[in-house]
């Protein structure tokens, strides 16, 4: 089953059917309930919500909001690395860090989400397509403040080589513009993960239609 | 009589959960609670697999900290959640009515709170100064413990800075459990330090009934 098909039966709206931004909600950029809220409003349709330093309560109350707010526009939304937040919080599915747990051991628990994984090499994607993820994050493909100093960009030839080897959809990550984000197209992903290029826009709005167009969405 | 050993590395560098948890199952604990919240996903399922491997093999009831998700996953026998973790209604949707879970109370209201919320056992302390945890406010004392035991219908796990030295006047109190941490993982030997109490607990316990869950 492809991922879109995969979507469409699992997600709520067919409106993500179409997603090919993938928004990440991480908790360092400040009022973040209402931008992406904002976000959604442009026509953002999958945010995963990344929590660094809350404990469980906070980031259960943070993520019940975000749900609240894409369940509004049938939006998708994804927790990251727990499986109880998932649950409790009626997400689409789960995404898995590096070290997070096995996609293989989640996978038979939850045959009706979805599993992101986020992979760093070759070999990680093809573990996470083997496993039975739905799709991947793979980064960081341009240099980018949340990695800086803790992994090298892996550039656009090394996405081409992962999306021409996996047949699971890729979303590149890492220092993406719009211009970068058709770079990354045309080298085989099926979309693009933001995190600043939209949440720290000077106008979040213009962002997503501009990264919208680029993917070629209504 | 319950004893509970809780897992802890942060204020020993000795032993490794692992290590603690074998210690702990030779002499004689009931129940084993790991207490971990820096470890990795990926890490902490891999260690807890394990330990509840061993817990059911040597029939001790396995007890995780705070990730519902990771008791879900390794398929240890319950939950202890503090008053930031999960919701305990949310982790018995996904844990069932067949684990047991459990809940940390510092005041009465709070114990009341927790039973009330459907946990099979309230964690009542820190009964005694402790080193072992971060705590909130000051010793509770046991005549606040007893009063906590006398209030509530589910049973009372008596926690922070118990050892053989004043566990009789905690039991005195009449909770269903003791939980220990520093006692055992930063004992000499906590093996040894684990069957001393546990010793302790069933020459004095013999009056006091084991409840189902807990």
């Amino acid at each position: 089953m492809s991922f879109m098909e995969g979507l469409s039966l699992k997600v709520k709206s067919p409106q993500c059917v179409s997603s090919r931004l993938y928004l990440i909600a991480d908790t360092q950029v400040e009022n973040l309930v209402s931008k992406v809220e904002e976000a959604l409003a442009a026509g953002i349709t999958a945010v995963r919500l990344r929590d660094h330093h809350s404990t469980v309560r906070e980031t259960l109350s943070l993520a019940r909001k975000l749900r609240d707010a894409t369940d509004r526009v049938g939006a998708a939304f994804f927790v990251t690395d727990r499986l109880d937040l998932m649950w409790t919080t009626t997400a689409d599915g789960i995404h898995v860090p590096e070290e997070g747990a096995p996609v293989k051991t989640l996978r038979p628990h939850i045959p009706h989400r979805l599993i992101g994984k986020s992979v760093h090499t070759l070999e990680g994607a093809v573990q996470a397509e083997k496993d039975g993820a739905d799709f991947i994050t793979y980064s960081p493909i341009f240099e980018t403040p949340s990695k800086k100093g803790i992994l090298e960009p892996r550039g656009l030839n090394a996405l081409r080589d992962v999306c021409e080897v996996i047949s699971i959809p890729v979303f590149a990550l890492g220092g993406m513009t719009p211009e970068r984000a058709k770079l990354a197209l045309e080298a085989g992903a099926y979309g693009v993960a933001l995190i600043r290029a939209v949440l720290e826009a000077p106008s979040i709005r213009d962002a997503v239609s501009e990264f919208r167009s680029i993917l070629g969405e209504l | 009589m319950r004893l509970v050993v809780i897992t802890d590395i942060l204020t020993q560098h000795r032993f490794s959960h692992r290590e603690l948890v074998q210690l702990a199952i030779r002499g004689g604990a009931d129940t084993i609670q790991l207490r971990e919240k820096h470890m990795k996903t990926q890490q902490l399922l891999a260690i807890t697999q394990e330990i509840s491997q061993w817990c059911k093999e040597a029939k001790v009831r396995f007890i995780v900290n705070d990730r519902v998700d990771i008791a879900f996953l390794c398929d240890a026998d319950g939950i202890h959640l503090g008053q930031d973790d999960l919701p305990i209604s949310s982790a018995r949707k996904i844990l069932g009515s067949q684990k047991t879970i459990g809940g940390t109370a510092a005041t009465l209201e709070q114990a009341l709170e927790v039973e009330r919320q459907g946990a099979d056992y309230v964690g009542f302390g820190h009964v005694f100064p402790t080193s072992s945890k971060v705590k909130t406010g000051s010793p509770k004392g046991v005549s606040e413990l007893k009063r906590v035991c006398q209030a509530l219908k589910i049973p009372v796990v008596a926690i922070g800075g118990i050892h053989l030295g004043n566990i009789k006047s905690v039991m005195e109190a009449g909770p269903g459990g003791i939980a220990v941490c520093g006692a055992v993982c930063r004992a000499d030997n906590p093996e040894i330090a684990t069957k001393t109490l546990k010793d302790y607990l069933n020459l004095s316990s013999q009056k006091i009934p084991l409840v189902s869950k807990f």
